[in-house]
């Protein structure tokens, strides 16, 4: 009887990580489907602001905000951003205004020139570095005309119904 | 039989290895990628002549060639090559006894550089070839060769022959790496004396330090007239002012009143980097003047050089959504600093009728005569910093009204000094111009 206890106790631990596993959809996070970010509430207004802006039909949140040079930093910084994020959910330590941080910048904007690069190409040559983020002047791109704001297509002259 | 299967596999593999190993290293090998344009031609260093350098940049050299038709109208401003004089009739009285008051046009697109400066009635046989050095790319090649005093000393006319292409590439542009650098040798030596190296500045810096080449206010040095940017106090109106006063710099006498006067002339990069909202926000001449254009699938900066009015949707439309909202705020911005130009004129004009009658008087103070002119210059040259400048106090409105507020606080002050110096009240007249040129009726 008591060797069982050992196995008894290691077998209902996997079955209970297998539980939590399913029931909390953890899988989903190793994928690329913008709900899944949107499922902490914080993420709305950056969600729902992007599904109504140009983006929407070309690239999920990971297609920009995640690096893509290989598969191995794009799920280091998959692990990294999102255990970052679990945590400041967790502490409520995230701010009002959720900002890109500078960081992400310029994975964002390296992701930008990734999909556009025959486009930029020539504005990107140059002796001097090119110093400035594509969304410094092409502000509503990604995330529309209201940007991360939290009250999103409520104006009805600018959105008609 | 089974011995040659083994032999053929282990070739197979050797084979397999030494090819996989020879593409490996080929990759290697191989020089790192890097984004650049193929040159057609190899420009050399300073090249003048812009239709060499836009074989290399055809997008950019087509755009700049459109500046030479490009004589729009806006509002205020544009390039139509409009009389201020005819405009307001009050710059003629301002300018009176300078070569301003005899012909004084708005200026055209950047190709036509040469062409107007050898048309315009300001010049004359005593100019130095000074008046040549914002208008030809052969100027970075003569200041290199014969430096830039030497080049100021000769007079316009000698100077004629040598300078044969209006504003071109080698202005902006080192040849070969197509870095923006200055030019200008009095640019540098004003960057300098504040201690401030252009080499290090960032492209983004560049894209607006570039226009400082030439779009920044001047005066010229001693019998030599030597080009010089009065910075080395900075490059605040105040600044700039206490350091021509120190020199007390003089660019003509105004006739009837004995006043010192200075000129100031287009301010615009001094204007624009006074902590302007746009310029706070990373915003670079370039952004506005010279939007990012399409063509086909390339994206170039447009070298037609030009108005943002002209073209908002592309230079406005960029970071601002709503144009029209934009284009309704600079209209109001524009008419409240056209206004307090004008105040500041009618002011100023009033304090010239003081200053004339006082000068005219017998026992007059001396001493508090001499303060009034002193005043006048100042505030003459505080609205001239604004009324000289392009965009009509857009580039920085706050600091445009501020100026212009200064300005018309001076030219009363003076007015009621020279009052003061005479002892005669009735130099307190105002609205001087108005009464000799009243508005006409309208008619019903």
């Amino acid at each position: 009887m008591k060797n069982l206890l050992l196995p008894a106790g290691i077998f209902l631990l996997i079955a209970a990580l297998g539980v939590f596993v399913w029931a909390t959809d953890a899988p989903a996070y190793l994928g690329h489907d913008p709900a899944t970010c949107n499922n902490c509430h914080v993420m709305d207004a950056a969600y729902e602001n992007w599904y109504h802006a140009a983006h929407a039909r070309y690239a999920t949140c990971s297609d920009c905000h995640l690096p893509h040079q290989n598969p191995v930093s794009y799920y280091l910084y998959k692990g990294y951003s999102g255990m970052r994020d679990v945590v400041s959910f967790t502490t409520r330590t995230y701010p009002v205004a959720i900002r890109a941080t500078a960081q992400t910048d310029g994975i964002i904007q390296a992701n930008c020139i990734r999909c556009h690069n025959d486009t930029v190409e020539s504005i990107l040559v140059g002796a001097q570095p090119f110093d400035r983020h594509c969304w410094d002047c092409h502000r509503s791109v990604a995330h529309g005309d209201r940007g991360l704001s939290l009250a999103p297509y409520q104006d009805v002259e600018v959105y008609p119904r | 039989m089974k011995r040659y299967t083994t032999i053929i596999l282990v070739g197979i593999i050797f084979v397999l290895a030494a090819l996989l190993s020879g593409v490996l290293l080929f990759l290697r090998n191989q020089p790192p990628q890097a984004r650049t344009i193929q040159p057609v031609v190899t420009v050399q260093a300073l090249e003048p002549n812009s239709a060499l350098w836009g074989l290399n940049y055809p997008n950019e050299y087509s755009s700049f060639l459109q500046t030479a038709g490009n004589h729009t109208a806006t509002t205020y401003g544009g390039s139509s090559q409009r009389s201020y004089l005819l405009e307001d009739p009050r710059l003629a009285i301002l300018y009176a006894g300078s070569a301003y008051a005899k012909d004084f046009n708005q200026a055209r697109g950047h190709a036509n550089s040469l062409i107007d400066v050898r048309a315009t009635a300001r010049v004359d046989a005593t100019t130095h070839a000074t008046c040549y050095s914002c208008k030809s790319s052969d100027n970075p090649a003569l200041w290199t060769q014969m430096g830039m005093p030497a080049f100021d000393a000769l007079s316009f006319s000698a100077m004629s022959s040598k300078v044969n292409t209006p504003i071109g590439c080698a202005n902006c542009h080192e040849a070969g790496t197509m870095r923006l650098i200055i030019t200008n040798p009095a640019v540098d030596a004003a960057l300098k004396a504040q201690g401030i190296d252009w080499r290090n500045a960032s492209r983004q810096e560049m894209r607006s330090l570039v226009c400082a080449n030439c779009h920044v206010t001047y005066f010229f040095a001693g019998a030599g007239k030597l080009l010089t940017i009065p910075w080395a106090d900075g490059t605040r109106v105040e600044d700039i002012l206490q350091y021509e006063n120190t020199l007390g710099v003089s660019d003509w006498t105004y006739p009837g009143t004995g006043t010192q006067m200075i000129k100031a002339r287009h301010p615009d990069y001094e204007l624009f980097t006074a902590d302007s909202t746009h310029f706070k926000a990373g915003v670079a001449c370039a952004d506005c003047h010279m939007p990012y254009v399409r063509d086909g699938a390339m994206k170039y900066s447009s070298h037609d050089v030009m108005s943002p009015l002209l073209d908002p949707y592309q230079s406005c439309g960029q970071c601002h959504t709503n144009v029209d909202d934009v284009l309704g705020r600079v209209g109001i911005i524009q008419n409240e600093v056209y206004n307090a130009k004008i105040a500041a004129e009618d002011a100023l004009i009033d304090t010239i009728t003081a200053l004339k009658g006082a000068t005219a008087r017998s026992g007059v103070d001396v001493a508090q005569l001499n303060q009034a002119r002193q005043l006048d210059r100042n505030a003459q040259f505080m609205w001239d910093y604004v009324s000289a400048a392009n965009s009509t106090g857009f580039h920085n409105p706050d600091e445009a009204l501020r100026i212009l507020r200064n300005a018309t606080d001076l030219a009363r002050q003076a007015q009621m000094k020279a009052a003061q110096a005479a002892g005669d009240p009735s130099l307190l007249t105002t609205g001087v111009y108005e009464s000799q040129n009243p508005p006409p009726t309208p008619t019903p």
